[in-house]
């Protein structure tokens, strides 16, 4: 017997009631009197869920309604062939072994998730789509970074010419894909004028490479200049603005659908986690453009030592730039800094930087051509 | 008077949200729908008023086509966010039109789900209303605002000179919360009055001076705040680290782009002043959510007899916002079930309703909608109308 209470067909009306089981048959008293009875395959009971009232609903559209979940439990056990999937749902959430197993499943593949398996699918994904897509990302960025951050080279002519026809005959064949990417070299000033401008490389997925006056300026031997641009040919060859993409997309989906009911205030929360996320990502794709740099560097017989010297010359000359803004505090100024802010950089940080070399350096002093 | 009734437990609840997580991974997300059912059913169905329960009804099923459209949607809205401008701001623009279409569907779908005493909620509003408030309040008044603004400029621009652009200032300044408290003011009055449950209907009556005054008061409240904190924190700033530092944080501030490695010093500023934004925000909506809620209650009315009343208090919601967040951080998210419940408890306790009439005799008028609205509101979270 099972004590609840009893609605009339939607209806808010209702009485106190006892439910009586017998065999696959049910019999509902009220008020002394049966009021109805059903076989078993007639009722429709709600789902466990937690300690929630339980309604079972009988044929004429009346509900009974019932704490008493366990006594309900044991009706459709002894009735029912199979309990169906939502019992065995409410059978793991009692189950505490389950929930330890649950929660223990669900950290490593949301840490494996976002370490390995966005990047991976974002690989793949970015590998296969057609290359008209890749190039699609880069329609008018050239220009609108002319109109805005860059001026014009004002390197001469003849060095200009010398540059480019050395990338053409000696950095471009190395690479062999299958895909024939046209890589473009443009030279430009990033600032606005030549005392403060800034030395920098950039790669667009199109295959157009951009390098500053500044940086030119910077590299002492073709060697250094010819890493930075396998560097960036790493970049487009990588396809890693289609992958930023791609895994962007991946981590808002997932994000918007997993927290989508929360405050606007948790998301801001949300924000700066998947800005962490993604410049962890970005510091692969360093890494990846990297060991390319390396690999082609090796090919021509040129030291890899080469790309640490530069990119370091570089950033010494980013620090220089914006100290001399400060003067009056210059000498803390070179030295201040912070492990904590690696996290925010998407530059690599230097140590993994500097074993990669290492291990490429080992194999350029024994004459290698391939490093393993 | 009497109050809602909340029996939900943190634990219980835990327990189902890890299940839910499991096997949505499982799935690869395909037993989402399901699992938000589950959840529903868990909150609805611990919430009583006068030891009856309120329940929800939709099945998974129902749930999972509009669920797999809003996916697909979704995924095509950030993909093109992040690569084609031209073709999001197209995709972004059919979305607005269709904004009213979906809220309509998912405010009519969410209500006629609940129940209370087996007899369910219902929504009669009509879709041209939702078109009305939702589309064509917010941009007409704006296309209005920017009109009056080029007519002063034009006509007024030589005689007042320098004056104004004070004077758009103000404009400015005062047509914002007008702007709010009018859609608090139409939306409320259009989600209200559709809404019904049994045969009978909800009705209100809202104003707009109420709505003003409060988001006023609100605004200068975090303006308060805002001045006062500042203050004792640049004075702080002055005592501990010195003017010189100070003078020169802006231009650090600009260069961090720049940088490779940004000071501790600055970090630790941006981490302040972050966190002292997101405090006041977080009071500044509570404040709002509480006077907002109060003054929606005292003028609804059910079946004409049945009166509402809001306990919430701002100071016990920024409380449990604050707390809720910090728990959130410590435990890295595992705290999100109790979190929930915290926030649902306090929502669904401060609601009180005087009934003299009580609830016997009423009757659903049941019309079971297609569930495709409901989840494309909610993957792109437009539909958070509530309780």
């Amino acid at each position: 017997m099972i004590k609840g209470k009893h609605y009339s067909a939607r209806q808010t009306d209702f009485c106190l009631a006892e439910l009586h089981i017998e065999n696959d048959s049910v019999q509902l008293y009220s008020q002394g009197n049966v009021q109805i009875s059903a076989l078993y395959n007639q009722l429709n009971i709600s789902d466990r869920i937690g300690n929630v009232s339980r309604k079972v609903v009988f044929p004429d559209g009346s509900v009974f309604e019932t704490s008493n979940n366990d006594a309900i439990d044991h009706l459709i056990k002894d009735n029912a062939s199979s309990l169906g999937f939502m019992a065995f749902v409410h059978v793991l959430e009692r189950n505490m072994a389950m929930i330890f197993v649950s929660l223990f499943i669900t950290a490593a593949v949301v840490f494996s998730g976002i370490k390995w398996g966005v990047p991976a699918a974002g690989h793949i994904i970015a590998a296969n789509l057609p290359a008209a897509t890749n190039k699609a990302l880069s329609t008018n960025i050239l220009s609108f970074m002319d109109e805005h951050l860059f001026t014009p080279s004002q390197l001469d002519e003849k060095k200009q010419q010398q540059i480019r026809q050395h990338y053409t005959n000696s950095l471009i064949p190395l690479y062999e894909g299958q895909q024939a990417t046209e890589f473009k070299l443009h030279f430009r000033l990033w600032g606005d004028d030549k005392q403060h401008s800034i030395a920098n490389a950039l790669a667009l997925p199109s295959g157009d490479i951009i390098v500053t006056d500044r940086f030119i300026e910077l590299a002492e031997s073709q060697d250094e200049i010819d890493m930075v641009l396998l560097h960036e040919m790493g970049h487009v060859v990588k396809r890693h603005s289609l992958e930023q993409v791609i895994e962007g997309t991946m981590l808002a989906v997932v994000v918007s659908l997993a927290f989508g009911d929360l405050s606007a205030i948790a998301d801001t929360g949300i924000g700066v986690g998947a800005f962490l996320i993604s410049s962890f990502y970005s510091r692969n794709h360093e890494i990846e453009a990297d060991q390319f740099a390396y690999q082609y560097g090796l090919k021509a017989g040129i030291d890899p030592n080469k790309l640490t010297t530069i990119l370091q010359k570089m950033e010494l000359d980013m620090k220089l730039q914006l100290c001399s803004e400060n003067p009056e505090k210059e000498a803390n100024c070179l030295t201040d800094s912070t492990t904590l802010s690696g996290y925010f950089s998407s530059h690599p940080n230097s140590l993994e930087r500097a074993n990669k070399a290492k291990h490429f350096h080992d194999c350029f002093i024994q004459g290698l051509k391939h490093c393993p | 008077m009497n109050q809602l009734d909340f029996t939900g437990k943190g634990t219980e609840y835990f327990k189902i949200w890890i299940v839910n997580i499991l096997l949505t991974i499982i799935t690869l997300g395909l037993y989402l729908p399901w699992a938000k059912v589950r959840t529903r059913r868990y909150f609805h169905a611990n919430t009583h008023l006068d030891q009856n329960s309120f329940d929800y009804h939709a099945t998974g099923k129902q749930l999972f086509i509009s669920y797999i459209i809003s996916v697909v949607l979704l995924i095509i809205y950030v993909t093109l966010s992040r690569s084609n401008p031209i073709l999001s701001a197209v995709f972004a623009g059919i979305l607005v039109i269709a904004s009213p279409w979906i809220i309509w569907r998912s405010i009519k779908f969410n209500l006629g789900m609940i129940s209370y005493r087996n007899v369910r909620f219902g929504f009669n509003g009509k879709l041209a209303g939702s078109y009305i408030n939702f589309l064509a309040y917010p941009i007409g008044l704006v296309l209005g605002f920017a009109l009056v603004i080029a007519i002063l400029v034009g006509v007024l621009g030589s005689i007042l000179g320098s004056l104004l652009p004070i004077l758009i200032t103000l404009l400015v300044l005062s047509a914002y919360p007008a702007f709010f408290a009018f859609l608090n003011k139409v939306t409320n009055n259009y989600f209200i009055k559709g809404a019904s449950f049994g045969q009978n209907n909800f009705s209100t009556n809202l104003e707009f001076k109420p709505f003003f005054f409060i988001i006023l008061k609100g605004i200068g409240l975090g303006l308060l705040i805002t001045v006062g904190a500042l203050a004792i924190l640049g004075l702080l700033a002055y005592l501990i680290i010195g003017a010189e530092q100070i003078s020169n944080l802006p231009g650090q501030l600009i260069n961090i782009e720049q940088s490779a490695q940004p000071s501790g010093f600055i970090l630790a500023s941006i981490v302040l002043i972050y966190s002292l934004f997101l405090i006041i925000g977080v009071y500044i909506v509570s404040y709002l959510k509480t006077y907002n809620r109060a003054y929606i209650f005292s003028k609804t009315r059910f079946d004409e007899t049945a009166t509402f009343h809001s306990n919430m208090h701002p100071s016990e919601l920024f409380r449990i916002h604050i707390t809720n967040i910090l728990l959130m951080i410590a435990t890295i998210g595992l705290a999100y079930p109790w979190v929930k419940i915290r926030s649902y408890r306090y929502l669904t306790e401060t609601i009180a309703v005087n009934a003299p009439n009580g609830f016997a005799g009423y009757v659903s008028q049941t019309s079971n909608e297609g569930a495709i609205g409901e989840e494309l509101g909610e993957a792109f979270d437009i539909g958070g109308i509530g309780f």
